[in-house]
């Protein structure tokens, strides 16, 4: 046997022990999981209820924004209807797609994986407990008061793609593009911290003996998607800056009057934009593999072509951006790439839909509610996909492009390809957190409205599309014969409210919250989320030998339960986990987890009134807001990388793990990275918009002088990183004083300060506006991007200060000062490489 | 050679020819140095994936290879081919319009 | 003037319209053929015969139905819309007809080139053809992102600001065809229509001449409705040639006698429909540019709409 951390896989053996364990055990993980009572209940880090609180609130908004397309449905039955005025029009349909995109599918699906892979991966909870509470407060908060906007007809009104010259303050002087821009701004921050809690729980925290190959596929799918998210997200994050800017500064991004371009903005928001269509598909996808496989009472087929799929869908769905964006007169040879992509990118969703058909051939389904949506989300998915391909065509696309033809295609992508999947997901895990299962008789009425409802609305509408109705119409003509076919859609639409509310009556009727007594396995799963819990998930961590450890150890439950695999007590007396290595899920260390806190929600709370009052124009208490919501953040972080007591403990049978791992193994390093990953990338789309808008209009630009100024700016940074990494060295030498390895970290941070200050008023004195041109505003706002992290790399800073001075920055590692000297380090190559690039390019040597 | 390489080689040579053929075309565009950079970064990324072929199919059939590494080269032998699909599709239009 | 049926992506009136549609109609096969296969194999897993079942439920299945198949469906398909691709986007020659049509907020500004590309005829929300010929259009916008389309001659293609992008357009027969904004332009964007006349050539060269003739004539300035267009202000955005009017941000109302529809293509062209346009459009098309003109009598509006009827 192989070994990836040198742990000797021979101890799995060991496994499950003989001995009998004590209910004491169980008694003390009950009192340190227990959560807290009352109003203190909001202050819960814990997944299942956190979880279900996401869910809860994404499908919120699920049924709002359906609400909101239920009228705009209404107002094109017929034509020229006055049900919905224009500017009122403008903004539903506005916030039906956004509410949709952005607080409905990507969140459910974040809301998912947080209330589902503990338990499937058999963790105690996700590693970063606060931080999945700030993520779900943060859009919950957030979601809710952007929503509000509608009620006082501020919403916004430029669609959900907002492109510019048209959200320009010109072209929309009010703030209801504001209320898009930071608002959905935020909440894209919300989802990246979930995404990187997902990825990192997914790597670090599966059972024992889950290698890769063991993963559940809802686990695959998650990791290819909260990867996706740090890649795809960041692409909109910026461009919702720059466009904020505009706005707010006056810089000439989109301006294409001062040399900016429009399309930019359409390049940022469809890499971002096409991503996210298979960020919402890859996790319902993984969720319809696992209950196919369970519903049919069989082994997935195929499991190792899906995982193919699913790596291969998050790769080549970032080469089809594009083709959203085939009637702009892009070049043809590029259009030809973006058609070619999208082709290719079909390939994995064939593999997948014929490996479900060939599980459903080789199980005995039953027509149950759930095997009901599953089937019927496949069969919409692929009418859906096959459309997909029509218009991925470039000259078809041509045609139909922004017509009612897309409407129906992008429907039936996300209502076979995700929002079927999550029904059928309702009720195949709704016994994980409910005393009662939902109603079967109840269910095949819901789904069967659904359905019917779906096709009715969306079958009919592309037939109005062909027949030449574009998109985002507030009404229409007589005489043009779109009368019936809008008719027919809007009857469908009602239909399919139907069957929601008839959902909507199974949960009143049935669903009983609990974190302990659940229905439990009804549909007879076989992996390890139907393990007996309690708020501490599993008394013991099993070790993990197969895909279906439930079907294939017919006595892990309760060997589980009586405590005879691993960590079947708490070793410290406080919240923790076992880490385990990426690929083989080796046990590596067991970590301290953080329990209720108040400071995560209060940091949401003030994060998201820091964002809201800056919509409003309250700017006072809008910067009053900002350094409440760092203190909160910084508090709550206080608390964190405190090493237990005991330096290692024997979590079963003589396995003996440490309780405190810093460096490239632990799970804090790998969250670092991951943020790293977010800036770096708003960073490369930040050098694409420069160089891509200069491609467009060179005429707008001029040569810095000065190129001199590069050497000592570049130094400065330069020496930043050398003392950082001094400082890091300092550390581990005990013999150093207790201030010196900081000392060098604050004095890197000073390099830092001072070179972002020497390159701003050294760039100043180019007399390059940012007002004028785009050249301004484009290296302007390259510039305020390193000027963001460098605020954040002083806080960090003083953050360390603290912690030294209270003697908390262990030796010869520590996870905070590492985390710190990553970012330094980050920060001071991005500087390094602005400062070249805007001196250098355009102007040559 | 790593196991993440391995498991995302053929999708990573991927990336870098899509984003090659993209900077091409967006930096010559219409003209004939486009295609033939596309020819020459497609020749590249097929040998890579090629390359990532053999090797992990050298691992598939190596005896004494575990399950686990067994099953990763699988999915990098596999991954190899679809990527270099993906490259032939991407390229066609260099040589098409 | 735009007619949803037969669906005019499925009714194509010229070539380059004509070879989309076909290319549809392949599409529609495959898509039908494919779905049959899925479904077939869906019904065939869920209750076919048990050596049924177990042939779709291999690997095999898999390979066959999820690789092999979709791989040479889109191979095909790949190289058959590139192809199209390619011969859709022909090089622009410099000596073809045309015309640059300029996306307004809520309306299309349309000028007739020379060979010089200067602007000679003016116009708004219509554009007359010769039929049997193809016409290059300078697509540009003067505000925000619209989208120039009208399905029975061609794709769409977009109008944005800061860039000219141009499309051919051919109507193999003189006739009418509808066109509308496709790209979503706030306010009224549903209501910004537009309409192509394709004439028979003998018959457009006769009436470009007329135009560029009428350029050159004065019109009657003392009528009361030349008056009214000047006093109550209609000139400061409107320009009619041979007058003082000489207003740019409407549309030219030089011949709008002539046109087909009001409003950009949202009501037929008579005097009254003008009236009521003249008197309180923002009734008709809400949010449009243009005031509402309410303090104007009943008589005032006639006289406007009747000299605007005569500005042919």
């Amino acid at each position: 046997m192989t070994s990836e951390t040198g742990f000797d896989p021979q101890l799995f053996d060991r496994f499950p022990t003989a001995e009998a364990r004590p209910q004491s055990e169980v008694d003390e993980l009950e009192r340190i999981w227990a959560a807290p009572k009352g109003w203190a209940r909001l202050t819960v880090v814990n997944n299942n209820y956190i979880g279900l609180w996401y869910v809860a609130t994404a499908f919120l908004f699920f049924l709002l924004a359906g609400l909101l397309a239920l009228a705009v449905r209404t107002q094109l039955s017929l034509p020229l209807l006055g049900v919905l005025p224009q500017e009122t029009y403008n903004q539903f349909f506005t916030m039906h797609g956004t509410v949709m995109m952005f607080l409905f599918a990507v969140p459910v699906m974040e809301a998912l994986g947080v209330m589902l892979l503990p338990q499937m991966l058999a963790a105690r909870d996700l590693p970063f407990p606060r931080l999945s509470a700030y993520a779900f407060w943060a859009y919950f908060v957030g979601g809710l008061s952007f929503f509000c906007s509608l009620f006082v007809g501020l919403a916004p009104d430029g669609g959900w793609f907002m492109y510019p010259p048209l959200t320009s303050t010109t072209y929309s002087p009010g703030i209801n593009a504001d209320f898009w821009l930071l608002g959905i701004g935020f909440i894209e921050i919300s989802a990246i911290a979930g995404a990187i809690e997902i990825l990192v729980g997914i790597l670090k925290t599966r059972a024992p003996g889950m290698t890769l190959a063991r993963m559940p596929l809802f686990a695959w799918a998650m990791l290819v998607f909260a990867a996706m998210i740090l890649i795809a997200f960041p692409a909109v994050i910026l461009a919702t800056l720059l466009l904020e800017i505009e706005r707010a500064l006056n810089w000439p991004f989109f301006d294409a009057t001062r040399g900016g371009d429009p399309m930019l903005w359409q390049h940022m928001f469809w890499f971002f934009g096409h991503p996210e269509v298979y960020i919402i598909f890859l996790p319902a996808a993984g969720l319809v593999s696992m209950m196919v496989a369970s519903l049919s009472k069989t082994e997935l087929v195929g499991y190792q072509l899906i995982v193919l799929a699913l790596l291969g869908t998050g790769f080549i769905s970032f080469g089809v951006w594009a083709h959203h964006m085939f009637a702009t007169g892009m070049p043809t040879l590029s259009v030809g790439f973006f058609s070619a992509a999208s082709m290719a990118v079909s390939i994995p969703a064939g593999i997948q839909v014929f490996s479900w058909i060939a599980t459903l051939a080789t199980g005995k389904p039953t027509f149950n509610t759930p095997t009901l949506f599953v089937i019927g989300g496949l069969v919409t998915f692929v009418m859906g996909g096959l459309t997909g391909v029509m218009v991925a065509m470039v000259p078809f696309d041509w045609q139909v492009h922004d017509t009612h033809f897309i409407v129906a295609h992008l429907h039936y992508v996300l209502i076979g390809g995700a929002v079927f999947p999550v029904f059928a997901a309702f009720y195949y895990w709704v016994g994980m957190t409910s005393s009662r299962p939902l109603s079967e008789r109840l269910g095949k009425w819901a789904f069967w409205l659904m359905f019917a409802g779906m096709h009715i609305t969306f079958l009919p509408m592309h037939l109005t599309g062909l027949m030449g109705m574009p998109r985002r119409v507030y009404t229409y003509l007589p005489g043009m014969q779109w009368e019936w076919t809008n008719l027919l859609s809007t009857v469908g639409a009602f239909v399919l409210a139907a069957g929601v509310a008839v959902f909507l009556l199974d949960l009143a009727r049935n669903f009983r919250f609990t974190a302990e007594d659940d229905a439990g396995n009804t549909y007879g799963g076989g992996t390890l989320e139907w393990l007996p819990t309690g708020l501490y998930s599993t008394r013991s961590i099993p070790v993990v030998r197969s895909r279906q450890p439930l079907w294939d150890d017919p006595n892990i439950c309760k060997d589980v339960e009586e405590g005879r695999y691993m960590l079947p007590f708490s070793a410290t007396g406080l919240r923790e986990t076992l880490i385990t290595s990426p690929i083989r899920a080796e046990p590596q260390y067991l970590t301290i987890m953080m329990g209720p806190s108040v400071w995560p929600l209060l940091a949401a709370v003030f994060t998201a009134g820091f964002f809201l009052l800056m919509t409003v124009q309250a700017y006072i208490p809008a910067v009053i807001c900002l350094p409440l919501a760092t203190i909160s953040i910084l508090r709550w972080l206080w608390d964190t990388d405190r090493p237990a007591k005991q330096a290692e403990v024997d979590v079963g049978a003589g396995v003996i793990l440490p309780t405190y791992v810093t460096g490239p193994s632990s799970h804090g390093w790998w969250a670092i990275i991951c943020v790293l990953v977010v800036c770096f990338m708003i960073f490369v789309m930040a050098v694409f918009g420069y160089l891509f808008v200069y491609g467009i209009h060179p005429e707008y630009w001029t040569a810095p002088t000065g190129q001199w100024w590069a050497v000592p700016i570049v130094a400065g940074y330069g020496a930043a990183a050398l003392l950082v990494l001094y400082g890091w060295r300092l550390l581990t030498r005990e013999k150093s004083t207790l201030w010196s390895p900081t000392a060098a970290v604050l004095f890197a941070s000073g390099f830092i300060l001072a070179a972002l200050v020497l390159d701003w008023f050294s760039w100043r004195a180019q007399g390059i506006d940012p007002e004028l041109t785009s050249q301004g505003a484009l290296s302007h706002a390259m510039l305020a991007l390193e000027a963001q992290l460098v605020a954040i790399v002083l806080l960090m800073a003083g953050y360390l200060a603290a912690r030294t001075s209270r003697g908390l920055v262990t030796r010869p590692r520590n996870t905070t000062f590492d985390v710190t000297c990553l970012f330094l380090l980050y920060t001071a190559a991005q500087g390094a490489a602005t400062t070249l690039l805007l001196r250098f390019f355009p102007g040559g040597v | 050679m790593g196991t993440w390489k391995l498991l995302l080689g053929g999708f990573l040579a991927w990336t870098a020819h899509f984003f090659g053929v993209y900077a091409a075309a967006s930096l010559f565009p219409g003209s004939a140095v486009a295609r033939w950079l596309v020819l020459a970064i497609t020749v590249a990324a097929l040998a890579a994936v090629g390359w990532l072929f053999w090797h992990a199919l050298g691992i598939v059939r190596a005896a004494g290879t575990d399950d686990l590494n067994r099953w990763l080269a699988w999915i990098a032998v596999a991954g190899a081919t679809m990527a270099g699909i993906s490259i032939l599709y991407q390229s066609s239009p260099a040589f098409l319009i | 003037m735009f007619n949803g049926w037969p669906p005019p992506v499925l009714d194509p009136a010229g070539p380059y319209a004509g070879s989309i549609s076909l290319l549809s109609w392949i599409l529609f096969a495959m898509a039908a053929v494919v779905l049959l296969v899925v479904l077939v194999a869906l019904y065939l897993a869920l209750f076919g015969r048990r050596e049924l079942q177990r042939k779709v439920g291999g690997k095999t299945a898999i390979w066959a139905g999820g690789v092999a198949f979709p791989l040479v469906v889109l191979t095909a398909l790949l190289v058959y819309g590139l192809s199209l691709t390619n011969h859709l986007s022909d090089p622009i020659r410099g000596d073809e007809m045309r015309v640059r049509i300029t996306g307004e907020m809520w309306w299309w500004r349309v000028a007739y080139l020379d060979a010089q590309g200067q602007e000679i005829i003016l116009d708004a929300n219509e554009l007359h053809i010769p039929a049997g010929q193809p016409v290059v259009l300078e697509l540009e916008s003067a505000d925000v992102i619209h989208s120039f389309w009208v399905p029975r001659l061609s794709g769409k293609l977009d109008m944005i600001p800061g860039r000219r992008n141009l499309m051919r357009i051919q109507a193999n027969t003189p006739g009418t065809f509808g066109g509308q904004c496709a790209e979503y332009c706030g306010g009224p964007h549903a209501l910004m229509g537009f309409t192509v006349i394709a004439h028979d050539p003998v018959q457009f060269t006769r009436l470009m001449e007329a135009r560029l003739a009428r350029a050159a004539i004065a019109v009657d300035a003392t009528s009361a409705g030349a008056r009214l267009f000047d006093t109550a202000g209609c000139s400061a955005c409107h320009r009619i040639a041979g007058t003082d009017a000489n207003g740019v941000a409407g549309p030219d109302l030089t011949h709008v006698g002539s046109r087909r529809t009001l409003g950009a293509g949202i009501l037929p062209n008579n005097r009254g429909t003008l009236m009521g346009w003249i008197g309180n459009s923002q009734a008709i098309k809400p949010n449009n540019r243009m005031p509402p003109y309410t303090l104007l009598s009943s008589e005032q509006l006639m006289a406007l709409a009747s000299y605007l009827e005569a500005q042919r």
